[in-house]
């Protein structure tokens, strides 16, 4: 009688060779006085299989938990409880792995983004944008206080200082500025010279309440009054004139490429440039800027995009 | 994002989330984890509900709680039946598993359930739900009898047919595979809860004696027998008489339980033979060469395989560890998923 008590035994672990087990079973079989033919009928299986049992033939049977079962199953025939109640392990059964991997060639082409590899290689790749982002940032705000400092500059001249090294002060102290192509070619006088004989025209002969004709009116003949006029224009105003209603940023560049004037500019700021025709100027915030061209006021706004404008004021 | 932090100080789990037992495969660490699917809840004033013991502990209650503490089990037939209750043990179970190397952060491990074959969209999306509630980073579904023949060393991935049948507490899961999939599979509602029905049943039809359930799994544990033995074996249990309402005790011998047994195992020799019936002729040839392989707690049932094999005419093999076959299974799945790829077994 078995006590409630009772506790499964522990199963343990067998070693033991397929030809070995064999013989020792068909020694039991010989023993019992049994046929080939009735052990295979009792165990369900062809009598090739269980002679390759015997004879510990491994190669002719099935991999190794179906013939690790046929043997169990046989040992049970004769009560052998050294193989039937431990876990029997057969070292010289195939073992077959459950699972090959032919089909492996397909499926290895697909990375899952779970993988190791997939996942270190995607966490190296954000790594190297945040250091290339951080990097560019460094850059940019070095880059910024070089353009504020130019942009200081740019103020300073203004204020009196010649903005470029070409710009030569005459002896007026109004700077040398180059005129238009068309009054070029009309062969002007030397402008301290045109500048006193528009002096004297004016107080004696030109009524105080005409106003100045605008250059590309000017009718290019005759040719010395016309060009004194123009001169005496630039005299009073300067080439080209910016007026900020809004803080913007500012950016003017002349023919030559020299850069004008560059910078942040508050409201109620005004800026007088000077420098060949045409400028090319970037605007931050074009609504909030005017922008004088020889006095007159020069329309913008269909080279305003997103607020920013950029275009070229000049013949 | 945390989530997968965390997964690097996690296991990748296997979970044979079984009726009557769960047992847990680490990765590279082997069977960690084998308690009773079973949670003790205590009733407290107010209305709330507090777990007081999970898994061994809580299964020595069973039957024998006061009237604010109830154990129950989760899991019926091979699926959910307690949803909270099911997410609160699968919690306990990865909490306890972990908590001998990553104590720092709550696990989040990559799971593999396996779940019935017979399960429903429904109940495989609850048990799915259920892992994720209890932390898992990952779930991924492999039917039983796959993760069974995987455990089992089967050569599943051959051109051949290879039948397995995993007896569990819930069900019984019969299926033919062939190249890693599964050609035709069969789920049956029978299991070792219903060895255990049907042994309190035959107890009080017989000898008008109630038993528990741990009762009737302790015999059916010793003496129970699928098929006739020359050798009879007893055993003394002790049970409340119902006529005269005290406690008595008397003996079963194997050969009752036999009897007590017919019933369900008609059940399951009837599903393996029509398994056999709808198997394609060519795995069927395979079959009748190299036999179907038991797996699964019912597989330890004594002599079973030798019923089976009288009822077939095949040859019936037991696995080894039987009861273990299913989580083991689903680990080797999971490390060739890693490999191969997932859609190797089609897991979900």
């Amino acid at each position: 009688m078995i006590s409630e008590d009772a506790e499964i035994a522990q199963r343990t672990m067998v070693h033991v060779t397929l030809s070995e087990i064999g013989q020792q079973l068909k020694r039991a079989r010989s023993e019992a006085g049994l046929t080939l033919m009735k052990v295979a009928s009792d165990l369900r299986l062809s009598p090739a299989q269980v002679e390759a049992i015997e004879e510990g033939e491994a190669d002719k049977l099935p991999p190794g938990p179906f013939v690790r079962g046929y043997v169990r199953n046989y040992a049970r025939l004769f009560d052998m409880h050294q193989y039937t109640d431990h876990e029997l392990v057969l070292d010289d059964a195939i073992s077959e792995k459950p699972v090959s991997t032919r089909r492996s060639v397909v499926s290895r082409s697909q990375s899952k983004s779970s993988d190791p590899g997939v996942r270190f290689i995607t966490y190296l790749v954000v790594l190297i944008l945040l250091a290339l982002v951080l990097i560019w940032w460094a850059n940019q705000s070095g880059h910024l206080t070089q353009l504020k400092d130019a942009a200081l500059e740019a103020i300073s001249a203004e204020s009196g200082q010649p903005p470029q090294p070409e710009a030569q002060p005459n002896q007026n102290g109004d700077y040398a500025m180059p005129l238009p192509q068309a009054q070029q070619q009309l062969q002007t006088p030397p402008v301290s010279a045109v500048v006193e004989e528009q002096r004297m025209s004016e107080s004696s002969v030109m009524p105080t309440t005409i106003t100045p004709v605008p250059e590309e009116e000017a009718p290019p003949a005759p040719a010395t009054k016309a060009a004194a006029e123009a001169v005496a224009e630039m005299k009073d105003e300067a080439l080209l004139r910016l007026y900020f209603n809004a803080a913007s940023w500012v950016q003017v560049t002349d023919a030559k490429g020299n850069r004008v004037a560059v910078g942040l500019k508050k409201e109620g700021h005004e800026m007088n440039l000077a420098g060949e025709a045409p400028f090319t100027v970037l605007l931050g915030y074009a609504p909030g800027v005017d922008v004088f061209y020889q006095g007159n006021k020069f329309d913008h706004s269909s080279y305003e995009r997103k607020g920013m404008a950029r275009f070229d004021v000049g013949p | 994002m945390f989530g997968r932090f965390k997964g690097f100080f996690s296991y990748d789990i296997s979970i044979d989330l079984g009726t009557a037992n769960t047992l847990i495969y680490v990765r590279g660490e082997g069977i960690v984890l084998d308690e009773p699917s079973v949670v003790a809840i205590r009733n407290e004033h107010g209305g709330t509900k507090r777990i007081t013991a999970v898994g061994r502990d809580a299964k020595l209650m069973l039957g024998k709680t006061p009237g604010n503490i109830e154990a129950i089990r989760p899991m019926k037939d091979g699926v959910i039946a307690d949803f909270t209750v099911t997410e609160k043990m699968l919690q306990h179970f990865i909490r306890k598993v972990h908590e001998k190397k990553f104590k720092l952060f709550s696990p989040s491990p990559r799971v593999l359930i396996c779940v019935p074959c017979g399960a429903t969209q429904v109940e495989r999306r609850a048990i799915k739900e259920s892992a994720v509630g209890a932390g898992a980073r990952e779930v991924f579904l492999i039917e039983e009898p796959m993760a069974a023949a995987i455990g089992a060393n089967m050569p599943v991935s051959d051109a051949r047919g290879s039948m397995v049948l995993d007896i569990g507490g819930g069900t019984t899961e019969i299926a033919v595979i062939s190249l890693n999939g599964i050609v035709y599979s069969n789920s049956v509602r029978i299991g070792g809860d219903r060895f255990d029905e049907s042994i309190i049943s035959y107890v009080r039809r017989n000898y008008g004696t109630l038993i528990g359930e741990s009762t009737a799994e302790r015999i059916k544990h010793s003496i129970g027998s699928a098929y006739p033995s020359t050798e009879v074996r007893e055993i003394e249990v002790r049970g409340r008489n119902l006529a005269e309402g005290i406690p008595r005790s008397f003996t079963l011998n194997s050969n009752e339980i036999l009897e007590a047994l017919q019933e369900p195992l008609s059940g399951i020799v009837t599903a393996v033979k029509s398994a056999l019936e709808l198997t394609p002729p060519e795995l069927g040839a395979d079959i009748a060469e190299r036999g179907m392989v038991l797996t699964g707690g019912g597989a330890l049932l004594r002599d079973l395989d030798r019923l089976l094999m009288e009822e077939t005419g095949l040859p019936v093999i037991v696995a080894e560890e039987p009861m273990t076959c299913v989580a083991r299974g689903g680990g080797r799945a999971l490390e060739i998923m890693d490999e191969h790829g997932g859609e190797l077994f089609s897991l979900e």
